[in-house]
């Protein structure tokens, strides 16, 4: 059943690998931050949430992509295209016509099977030819709805947080060997890191914030100390907590709990299936520590899974480590409607989704 | 029972003006189609102005004049898109083609002369062919009589080309086993074009795989028909 | 044109490769045929003319008392000749290859590189998947020699597992990894992607 009109939802949606949020800021209206295909249906989750919800695509006032990471741009170009009149938020970077090239280059004539964030980011671009795009950068406001525009009577406040033009101009810097030439191999763009470019997502509806942190990467003088210096940010504390990049250490600041999140605060992540799994047991422990409020929205397999039959038995015997990347879509879902406690009170959790505790399967 | 391949083989053939000389196992290295290791093992039976035929671990490359040919027994079958793609729009790009063909050879066993006589029946009924039909059925299973081969053409409904047409044939036979050669061809418009900017290497960018699939798909339908 | 030249130009390439050296056994009369054809086709070029004065250089041999032998021995092929002289002792024909039919083959990239050898992102092919199924950890000797240069980050491979027939029948577990060698980037394409891109973000309105 949805949410009261009333009511403020945040949802995150991971299966293991890939991840979005969905909000319900009052009244049937409804945003979506990045976006991951459900492994069950082979669609977008969040589009799958919605349907199931009955919600209309008029009804869904914005879409961010935070980055185009693989795991966070899957089926992105689907719900841009679902949802037509939905403003949608890109990083900034994107106005460069030399990266967004390289984007067309990539993705020109695919010759592999395996799709890429950038093949999404084109069909994103595309979709929106002729149309607006709002650039994602630090300290933007993305969509204001004054007090009483909803029924819950509070104004409702949509900014980007990040990335700062230090970050941007670096990143670009970081980008250039895989911009295509003439004469270069073409090859799958991998995941560049440190991410510098990702798009810190701040909600607030009256005394709720809701803070989401993409896959924002701390470096020194950029990342989370950028938002923490800035004096253009929204100054409303969050009570819910999209932990980024999968609760690494890379992506942690401590000040971001002590001066952007309420004390104690929901959080939630989605961990990711990668060489080394995120989040470590070191990980879990350390956001342990700081709330007792964590949730996951899937676990991480703790053995390989075997294949069966003869295709098991060779892989056996030539001793290849294989684990599945994605499980069934977990949900980790938070409703407020006490506004005055600025505190999400219901947690549900669904499918897979667990306390971060038992991420490990403890 | 299933029946499943004994061996197969993939093949792209392309027809246009070539150069075979130039297909030596130092300039394949070289440019990065051979390895170091596959250059140095390659096996060149000939590489001269009309002929080329030069052998690795995992293909051979046959090239005359007008006629080149890529085939591999060994999967994956996507090294040879790949070897033609980086051949004829990275290197070659000035080379003329005119036709593709994407092949499959598939060889498997009936499991007995009687289950491959019946598959002959099957795709050429005695009866249709009168009298001579009824000298052919007095001579079954004796082995010196039945069919030889048999082709059939799918020309329309391509909507993944200019032209072309899909050619599936079956025979001959080896013993109980049954050879079943698939083409699926492919025709530049205007029947001649510059390999790097033209159609045809855009098409088996495109369909390399799904032809294979569908190739594949076209022997299963018939191995199917098996009745060990 | 003759119609021995002609039934060389357009013989199926099927005919031959199952001439010339296929798994498939072939009878000594479809050789036979196919060396004649060649000859035909070497002969008749001289007879119009297209064929230089040099038959070496027409059949890219030097040795031109291959040639020579050739043209006084009778019921000898040419490339016999040739592979003579090229080998000094009699040469076997092709002998025919092992098959590899995969029972399952994914495409994979590479994710992270590590101490003997790489994690990677696999799409299971044969099941049809449509977003990566499963991460798998190779060590760096399952990588040809050949290959090992082309291990990188977000570099694309075939991973394959099946049994290969051998000729003589007998067949042997195979896992197969093979890096993909994709052409390069062309000055063509990258103008054209420039063209794109300047079209599509012009044609965006950013707020």
């Amino acid at each position: 059943m949805g949410p009261a009109p009333t009511e403020v939802e945040v949802s995150l949606f991971g299966p293991g690998f890939g991840e979005c949020s969905v909000l319900h800021i009052g009244d049937g209206r409804w945003m979506v931050v990045d976006s991951c295909i459900d492994p069950q249906t082979g669609e977008p989750a969040a589009l799958s949430y919605l349907r199931s919800l009955g919600v209309r695509p008029e009804c869904v006032e914005l879409i961010v992509a935070t980055h185009w990471h693989d795991d966070h741009v899957r089926g992105i170009s689907a719900l841009v295209r679902s949802y037509p009149d939905a403003r949608v938020c890109v990083p900034g970077i994107l106005t460069n016509a030399e990266l967004v090239a390289s984007i067309i280059a990539h993705d020109a004539r695919p010759l592999t099977r395996v799709t890429s964030g950038v093949a999404e980011m084109r069909r994103l671009l595309e979709a929106k030819a002729g149309g607006t795009l709002i650039r994602g950068i630090a300290d933007r406001r993305l969509l204001a709805f004054e007090a009483g525009h909803f029924s819950h009577g509070h104004p409702v406040e949509v900014w980007a947080l990040s990335p700062c033009d230090a970050s941007l101009q670096r990143f670009l810097g970081s980008l250039q060997r895989y911009i295509p030439r003439e004469g270069m191999q073409k090859q799958r763009v991998p995941n560049i890191t440190p991410n510098e470019c990702s798009v810190v997502i701040s909600v607030s509806v009256g005394p709720l914030g809701i803070l989401l942190g993409a896959d924002l990467e701390e470096e020194t003088c950029s990342g989370w100390s950028a938002i923490l210096a800035s004096h253009g940010r929204p100054s409303q504390l969050a009570s819910f907590f999209k932990v980024p990049h999968h609760g690494s250490k890379n992506a942690h600041h401590p000040d971001v709990w002590r001066h952007l999140l309420v004390p104690n605060a929901l959080f939630a992540l989605a961990p990711y299936n990668r060489g080394a799994k995120l989040p470590s047991r070191q990980d879990v422990q350390r956001l342990a520590s700081l709330s007792d409020r964590g949730y996951s929205t899937a676990p991480l397999p703790k053995k390989a899974a075997r294949r069966v039959g003869t295709v098991g038995k060779i892989i056996k015997e030539f001793n290849v480590q294989l684990a599945p990347m994605t499980g069934v879509t977990g949900q980790v879902r938070a409703r407020a409607s006490n506004f005055e406690e600025g505190t999400f009170s219901e947690v549900e959790l669904f499918s897979g989704a667990r306390p971060l505790l038992q991420v490990h399967g403890s | 029972m299933r029946i499943t391949p004994e061996v197969s083989s993939t093949q792209i053939v392309l027809l246009g003006k070539f150069e075979p000389a130039q297909f030596t196992a130092d300039w394949l290295t070289e440019s990065g189609l051979f390895g170091t290791t596959e250059g140095r093992a390659a096996e060149a039976k000939m590489v001269g102005k009309w002929v080329a035929d030069i052998s690795i671990d995992w293909c051979r490359l046959f090239c005359t004049a007008e006629k080149f040919a890529l085939i591999s027994q060994q999967a994956p079958w996507i090294r040879l898109s790949d070897f033609c793609l980086k051949l004829f729009t990275e290197l070659l790009p000035n080379t003329t083609i005119g036709y593709m063909g994407i092949n499959r050879t598939v060889r498997f066993d009936t499991g007995s002369a009687t289950a491959k006589d019946q598959l002959g029946r099957l795709l050429a009924p005695r009866n249709v062919w009168g009298e001579w039909g009824e000298i052919l059925a007095a001579d079954e299973g004796k082995g010196a009589s039945g069919l030889s081969t048999l082709t059939l053409r799918q020309g329309h409904d391509l909507h993944d080309r200019a032209s072309g047409h899909i050619e599936a044939r079956i025979g001959p036979t080896e013993g109980t086993s049954v050879v079943m050669h698939v083409n699926d061809h492919y025709e530049a418009p205007g029947k001649e074009e510059l390999a790097g900017e033209g159609d045809l290497m855009q098409r088996l960018s495109e369909n390399f795989e799904k032809s294979i699939k569908r190739s594949d798909w076209i022997v299963s339908e018939m191995m199917k028909q098996v009745r060990p | 044109m003759n119609t021995l030249q002609s039934t060389v130009k357009h013989a199926s390439y099927f005919e031959l490769d199952y001439i010339a050296g296929s798994s498939l056994p072939k009878s000594a009369a479809a050789a036979d045929w196919f060396v004649s054809a060649f000859q035909a086709c070497a002969v008749l070029d001289t007879l119009t003319g297209e064929m230089p004065d040099s038959q070496s250089q027409l059949l890219g041999v030097e040795d031109s008392q291959a040639i020579a032998d050739w043209k006084n021995a009778e019921n000898v092929s040419l490339i016999e000749v040739l592979k003579r002289a090229e080998a000094g002792e009699p040469r076997d024909r092709v002998s025919p290859r092992a098959s590899f039919e995969p029972l399952n083959e994914w495409e994979g990239y590479v994710v992270a590189i590590l101490d003997n050898g790489f994690a990677a992102h696999l799409l299971d092919l044969t099941a049809g998947c449509a977003t990566e199924s499963d991460e798998a950890t190779f060590s760096i000797d399952d990588v040809s020699d050949d290959d090992r240069g082309l291990v990188g980050l977000g570099a694309i491979f075939r991973w394959s597992v099946g049994y290969e027939r051998q000729v003589t029948g007998t067949r042997r577990k195979v896992s197969s990894l093979v890096f993909r060698r994709l052409p390069i980037w062309t000055k063509r394409e990258i103008s054209e992607s420039r063209e794109k891109a300047r079209s599509l973000v012009q044609s965006i309105t950013w707020e």
